[in-house]
């Protein structure tokens, strides 16, 4: 069930009054509960059973680990291996298998092991993160009381984040659950105005540029040097506002139920290096992979190679997390470098260049370097990889003689997202600062941004990973 | 660039500056957003209205060029001619015109037919073109002819075409609420033929959606990037693998008992014709597109025995006309050369019943 489709807003506005209309908040949360697995088996009804086993696996460790805390070291471990697991099976088992054939074939040994056909789990990434996060807290002695089952079920169940995050940890999400819930002016506005704002991402500008971008880029030797770069810099458009949008309508669906979940973009096109940009691209994995990736294999506190290495690992794991394939794994690695390559230039001259001039050269060679580096992130192999790199560099393209021309649509949405909004710089009416017309006018903006949705409505980029 | 992303721009740096850090009551909040967004959805159907904005479908194809006819001189006579596939393939709006004009008849005709088009299309187009005919000066000194199709499954079937297409583009286009509600009250008129399960659910999603305007931006287009067409949609000749079994079965029903279930017509569908059409309709005229299959013969007669107003079953002379497989499409569709037997034939009896003025 997406976000954007007539049925969801059917079924959120069925849950949203039953929610409030409940006093008691285990009731609540039940409810909640209930809706979550309901939109979790809405397409395929197993899926519903993998979700209960991450939360019984998730739940049942950190039980186990209260019990019995001299072990809790290797229930932990148990624990990790038995969610990794599902995430290796569901997830990678394919491509740990595509990967052993070809390399033996390279070998000059020709197997052929047999073939899985699972399907991915939608948003299996994100909700074992999640698991995995409340696990690790847990053993670290963060989480001061045991949630009950039904706490801890919907910390990983939550339907608005459930699908395509943000990840959210259960030392935030967890006294969240005890604490009152009034349904009041402010919270109807937040809701609405993230939820409209990650509406009009999606639909009016990621749905619209993805036609743009899909025929170019699943068949790249087909179009010339020109069509190629405009696709490639309308992707760098589409992946922010499809992920943006998503995260952005997630934030504003659960400020409805009155949860308050972590922003998860700032503006990260406005980033004057990659280091600035992973604070601000997906905050929620950026910093998740540094508290139970980065730090646990030495962070800062390590001599300095050991730090190069240590973040280049980091990220190339999180390219892997993105997906099963080797494209995922060139994209980490890019980012790892870069990171690590910066961290270097930081303590070198680069650091004292005058700050403007610093600024100006690092988001040219930043959004340039994300924009590349989406190449073989979108790319269904390293052939249409080197299709691309060719042709937005060389200007060649195998046999390409089909045109897309220029659209605007993929460069103005950005630079009024970028530049406009949340401008503090820019005039603003004081007759909107009124309560009552800022009500009136959300709900006027919502009648407006209906007419805009597509029908036949697009997948979102993220559910993939 | 189209006007969506621009008006998306726009709408997220206006939803942008709205504050939020405030303290308003839980009812009074919910009750100035529901009024915005009643106001908004009002301003958006208005707005539609206002730019003429349709649905890229044949109904729309059919109602632009109804519009195109009434802003010409209507002739003493107007002929409105509704109906399926069977009209659409079987009725030459033009020829049928230049027939009744040799024989001394001075008629403009609105050949309203669309193929697959339900009851609830059909009636949107009696709405709009009696609204364009309703403005016109001195349209009651006109005589308006309504030509209404009879057809075994239309008329025994209130959903006929539209459990088959109830989740298509071209049902998004139409179901208005309004139109919404009457299909749900024909539901409840269910008997054995009714076999729309499931339907109350789609009638209530569509309504919604129409009601609230979702993805109008996109389901609808300017008027002017609709090709017009009139109702008529001759096919060159018969379907590759269609086998003609010639005209005897259609025939022997002329002979055989006449029946025909009417019930949901007369509670239902003249209702709101007389609705819309109220005092402008001057003459009913029922008329039944020829077909090889005998029921339909044998309904159209049934029809014809129990109403008081000019029936056309047609009968064995026509069928004879038309024994020939080029003069069929398939089974119970006219091809072109079909069609202009018909068309003559229709055009004889109309003059014949007086139901059309010299």
């Amino acid at each position: 069930m997406l976000f954007n489709s007539s049925t969801f807003v059917a079924f959120f506005a069925v849950v949203c009054a039953a929610y409030w209309s409940v006093r008691r908040a285990a009731w609540r949360h039940a409810l909640l509960l209930v809706a979550s697995f309901f939109f979790y088996g809405f397409s395929d009804y197993r899926l519903a059973f993998l979700l209960a086993y991450v939360i019984v696996v998730a739940h049942g460790t950190v039980l186990l680990m209260r019990h019995a805390p001299e072990q809790k070291k290797t229930l932990l471990t148990v624990g990790l291996v038995l969610e990794l697991g599902q995430l290796a099976v569901f997830k990678y088992s394919t491509f740990a298998l595509d990967s052993l054939r070809g390399g033996l074939a390279l070998l000059g040994l020709h197997v052929s092991p047999p073939a899985f056909h699972l399907l991915l789990p939608v948003g299996i990434s994100f909700f074992t993160f999640q698991a995995i996060s409340y696990m690790v807290d847990a053993y670290r002695g963060r989480i001061e009381a045991v949630p009950s089952w039904l706490s801890a079920a919907l910390y990983v169940a939550f339907f608005p984040q459930l699908l395509a995050g943000p990840i959210v940890r259960a030392t935030h999400f967890l006294p969240q659950l005890t604490a009152e819930k009034r349904l009041d002016g402010r919270m109807l506005m937040t809701g609405l105005k993230l939820a409209l704002i990650g509406l009009i991402y999606k639909a009016v500008f990621a749905d619209r540029i993805g036609p743009l971008v899909d025929p170019v880029l699943n068949a790249p030797a087909k179009y010339d040097a020109a069509s190629l770069r405009f696709a490639v810099l309308a992707y760098y458009a589409q992946i922010y506002f499809d992920f943006a949008g998503y995260s952005t309508m997630a934030i504003g669906i659960s400020r409805l139920f009155g949860f308050r979940i972590p922003r998860n973009f700032d503006h990260p096109y406005r980033s004057a290096s990659v280091t600035e940009f992973w604070r601000c691209w997906h905050i929620a994995l950026s910093t998740w992979l540094r508290d139970y990736l980065y730090i646990p294999l030495g962070g800062n506190r390590v001599g300095k190679l050991k730090q190069y290495r240590n973040l280049f690992l980091t990220m190339l794991l999180g390219g892997l997390w993105h997906g099963a394939s080797w494209n995922f794994v060139l994209w980490g690695a890019l980012h790892g470098g870069a990171l690590a390559l910066h961290k270097r230039l930081t303590e070198s001259a680069w650091s004292r260049l005058p700050e403007k001039a610093r600024w100006v050269l690092g988001l040219v060679a930043t959004q340039l370097f994300v924009l590349v580096c989406w190449i073989p992130f979108r790319a269904s192999s390293f052939s249409d990889t080197w299709t691309v790199l060719r042709g937005v560099f060389a200007g060649t393209s195998a046999s390409g003689v089909e045109h897309v021309p220029f659209d605007w649509i993929v460069v103005l949405p950005l630079l009024v997202d970028h530049v406009l909004l949340e401008n503090k710089r820019l005039p603003s009416l004081p007759w909107l600062r009124h309560a009552a017309v800022a009500l009136v006018l959300v709900g006027l903006f919502w009648a407006i941004a209906l007419p805009l949705l597509r029908l036949d409505v697009q997948s979102f980029i993220y559910f993939q990973f | 660039m189209s006007l969506a992303p621009l008006a998306g721009m726009a709408l997220l740096l206006l939803v942008g500056s709205l504050p939020t850090r405030f303290d308003t009551a839980r009812w009074r909040s919910l009750a100035l957003i529901l009024g915005g967004f009643i106001l908004g959805a009002i301003g958006v159907r208005w707005a539609i209205a206002r730019l003429d904005l349709l649905a890229p479908t044949d109904i729309s194809r059919v109602a632009l060029a109804s519009d195109r006819i009434a802003a010409k001189r209507m002739r003493q006579t107007i002929l409105v001619i509704d109906g399926g596939s069977h009209t659409s393939r079987g009725v030459d709006g033009a020829l049928l015109k230049k027939e009744l004009e040799r024989l001394g008849h001075d008629v403009t005709v609105f050949q309203l037919s669309v193929k697959g088009a339900n009851h609830f299309e059909r009636r949107l187009l009696h709405e709009r073109l009696r609204n364009v005919l309703e403005s016109l000066p001195g349209i009651e000194k006109h005589r308006i002819v309504l030509m209404l199709e009879v057809e075994a499954g239309y008329d025994t079937y209130p959903l006929y075409q539209l459990d088959e297409n109830a989740n298509t583009d071209r049902a998004y286009a139409y179901l208005s609420p309004q139109v919404a509600y009457d299909a749900w009250r024909s539901i409840r008129l269910r008997d054995g033929v009714f076999k729309g399960e499931g339907l109350e659910k789609a009638l209530l999603s569509h309504a919604a959606i129409n009601g609230l305007n979702v993805g109008a931006s996109v389901r609808l287009v300017d008027a002017s990037e609709i090709k017009r067409g009139a109702g008529y949609s001759p096919a060159s000749g018969a379907k590759k693998r269609f086998k003609f079994p010639g005209v005897g079965e259609a025939k022997k029903a002329f002979q055989g008992p006449a029946g025909a279930d009417v019930r949901w017509l007369k509670s239902a569908r003249d209702g709101w014709l007389r609705r819309q059409w109220a005092a402008l309709e001057d003459q009913r005229v029922y008329f039944a597109p020829p077909s090889l299959a005998g029921n339909y013969t044998t309904h159209a007669r049934g029809f014809c025995s129990r109403t008081k107003a000019p029936c056309f079953p047609g009968d064995a002379a026509l069928l004879a006309r038309l024994d020939q497989r080029h003069r069929w499409r398939d089974k119970g569709h006219l091809s072109e050369a079909g069609a202009k037997i018909y068309t003559r034939y229709l055009a004889g009896e109309l003059a014949r019943s007086k139901a059309v003025w010299k």
